[in-house]
């Protein structure tokens, strides 16, 4: 590389970037460099703000810039459930169902032995205590539903159910306006399992 | 009858292969009937075939690494095949590049790896498949899994979600040790205890289909005196009854072996340790069995694989005879060619050194093919 040390060590940190190999990166660092000063500095404004003024919500772990968060401190939620989820992107998923006047609580990952991640790395123990003070009647386990997720969930309901929780999982099967017969048969097999008598 | 049999016809119509083995750049047009593929020794007939199974199964009948298959100095393979299946058209293709695999049917690529499948089903007799008996309980798990993976994707995802929570709870053994928790080895026993006990149901299904069908061949090809068996052997304990009841059977043996498996570092017990055994008159044919009653009980599993494929999907799959009938003495040979004879409605590739000595095959209904490194040429 024969770049000027300002340019080379731009391209090194952009780098470190997920999903950002060698090539991108160059291209952002010229584009960086092409652009107007005012553009560059509201961009670096933009990243010091974001980490100094970000920080994890004291009562539900969601990312948050005041503390407790908006959803967290907003008088109208219903403060008897709370929906755990594992991503903060995944309460954005919940809200923009407009359906769910709970509150939430993220995990920040799921348990994966293979990734080193166990039960103390991620929010179980945030959770664990806030259930201690909070008036919590169900819980509504929301994590993936594939191997790590469905793990995850079960950990958590045998911690929570001997507490006199009611617990819950989110329904699996045949999505909302599919046909059946475009249905694959994975998902219509655990449809099928999970049946329900018509009351 | 000829209307219903011909409206599921499975036949490929195009194959076309860039640096698979010794061939660079291929485009070949199989006929709808039988194949006959002809050639010196390392001329590229077998990576033919292989080729063709891939398309199916999505790996190789070697089993072996994607990079084994991409030609020598090159980077990437590209394997597609054009399929028909009554009056549909499909284009299934595999592209390997930089340790990655994709795979495209009709031109879309596809997100998990096992959607694409179902569109092409084949069976490979191989002169290795002796291995089926001989070989490690490795050998016959993945006959099993493969045959059923062709029929059907329910055991596809059950497969992977196995081996998925299989690795999570070993890494858990493996770097917890003694101090992996009894909750925290549950969470992934209750789902291997799910998935691994309907995955044993699958396979002991399949069994009961494979079972009279391998033991007919047999007869066939060894005479009414030898009563070919499989048994499947599940290393979780006795299988009986409902799926729930198999389920906590399952979860109760993976608890009791929680100290076993935490002092070895793995999961000693599931369907990835079970073993198809495989008797004659009552004794194991690995064990007992002739060379010639091994290469006999080899044959019929294959056979039978080929018939439960066809019965379960309503079509036959594509034949592929790698060599085979050069294994097999006179008379043997001739119960095959009549089984295949019968299954002439499918469609059928079969390779060998000599064309005189595949003359068994009728010859007028077949295309000839003669193969020199890396390329074809028809000859009738």
């Amino acid at each position: 590389m024969f770049y000027a040390e300002p340019i080379a060590k731009l391209i090194r940190e952009l780098g470190r970037l997920p999903g950002i190999g060698p090539k991108t990166a160059q291209r952002l660092a010229f584009h960086i460099l092409k652009r107007d000063y005012a553009e560059v500095v509201a961009l670096v404004k933009a990243l010091v703000e974001a980490k100094e003024q970000i920080q994890d919500c004291s009562i539900c772990c969601n990312l948050t810039d005041c503390d407790p968060c908006a959803i967290c401190s907003d008088v109208h939620r219903d403060r008897s459930v709370i929906c755990v989820v594992a991503e903060p992107k995944d309460v954005l998923a919940f809200e923009r169902m407009r359906e769910y006047r709970g509150l939430y609580h993220v995990l920040q990952g799921e348990i994966s032995p293979m990734d080193g991640v166990g039960p103390n790395d991620i929010r179980i123990k945030e959770l664990m205590v806030r259930l201690q003070s909070a008036p919590v009647t169900e819980i509504i386990l929301a994590t993936n539903p594939d191997v790590e997720g469905e793990a995850t969930a079960m950990y958590l309901a045998r911690l929570l159910k001997p507490s006199g929780f009611k617990v819950t999982r989110l329904a699996r099967g045949v999505p909302e306006g599919g046909s059946l017969e475009y249905i694959d048969e994975v998902t219509l097999v655990r449809a099928f399992e999970g049946r329900r008598e018509i009351q | 009858m000829g209307l219903t049999e011909g409206a599921f016809r499975l036949r490929l119509n195009e194959l076309v292969l860039q640096n698979f083995r010794n061939y660079e750049s291929l485009s070949f047009f199989p006929a709808a009937g039988i194949n006959i593929l002809h050639g010196k020794n390392g001329s590229g007939k077998t990576s033919l075939l292989e080729a063709i199974y891939y398309l199916a199964v999505g790996s190789s009948q070697r089993g072996g690494r994607e990079t084994e298959l991409v030609t020598w100095g090159k980077d990437f393979f590209r394997v597609k095949g054009v399929v028909a299946l009554a009056s549909e058209q499909h284009e299934i293709e595999y592209r390997f590049h930089a340790g990655t695999k994709k795979v495209l049917v009709d031109g879309i690529a596809q997100t998990r790896l096992g959607d694409a499948t179902p569109v092409l089903t084949s069976v490979f007799f191989s002169p290795d498949d002796l291995r089926l008996i001989k070989g490690a309980p490795a050998v016959r798990r993945r006959f099993l899994d493969i045959a059923l993976s062709q029929v059907s994707a329910r055991y596809r995802k059950l497969l992977s979600q196995y081996h998925r929570a299989l690795l999570q709870r070993n890494n858990l053994l493996r770097f917890e040790g003694p101090r992996a928790a009894g909750a925290l080895l549950q969470i992934w026993e209750e789902q291997l205890a799910e998935f691994g006990s309907r995955l044993i149901l699958f396979r002991m299904r399949a069994l009961q289909e494979l079972k009279p069908l391998a033991a007919q061949a047999h007869r066939e090809m060894a005479g009414g005196s030898e009563d070919l068996e499989l048994q499947y052997a599940a290393s979780v304990g006795e299988i009986e009854g409902e799926i729930q009841q198999l389920e906590q059977v399952y979860l109760n043996s993976l608890i009791e072996c929680r100290s076993t498996d935490i002092q070895r570092g793995h999961t000693t017990i599931g369907p990835h340790r079970d073993e198809l055994g495989i008797l004659i008159n009552g004794h194991e044919v690995r064990i007992y069995g002739s060379q010639g009653q091994q290469r006999t009980a080899a044959l019929s599993l294959r056979i039978a694989e080929f018939w439960f494929l066809h019965a379960q999907l309503g079509r036959k799959p594509v034949l592929l005879l790698d060599d085979v009938l050069s294994e097999l003495d006179e008379q043997r040979r001739l119960a095959l060619l009549a089984r295949l004879a019968a299954s002439s409605s499918g469609q059928t590739f079969v390779t060998g050194t000599d064309p005189q000595r595949m003359l068994g095959i009728p010859t007028a209904q077949a295309a000839v093919f003669r193969v020199t490194s890396g390329s074809l040429q028809r000859e009738g």
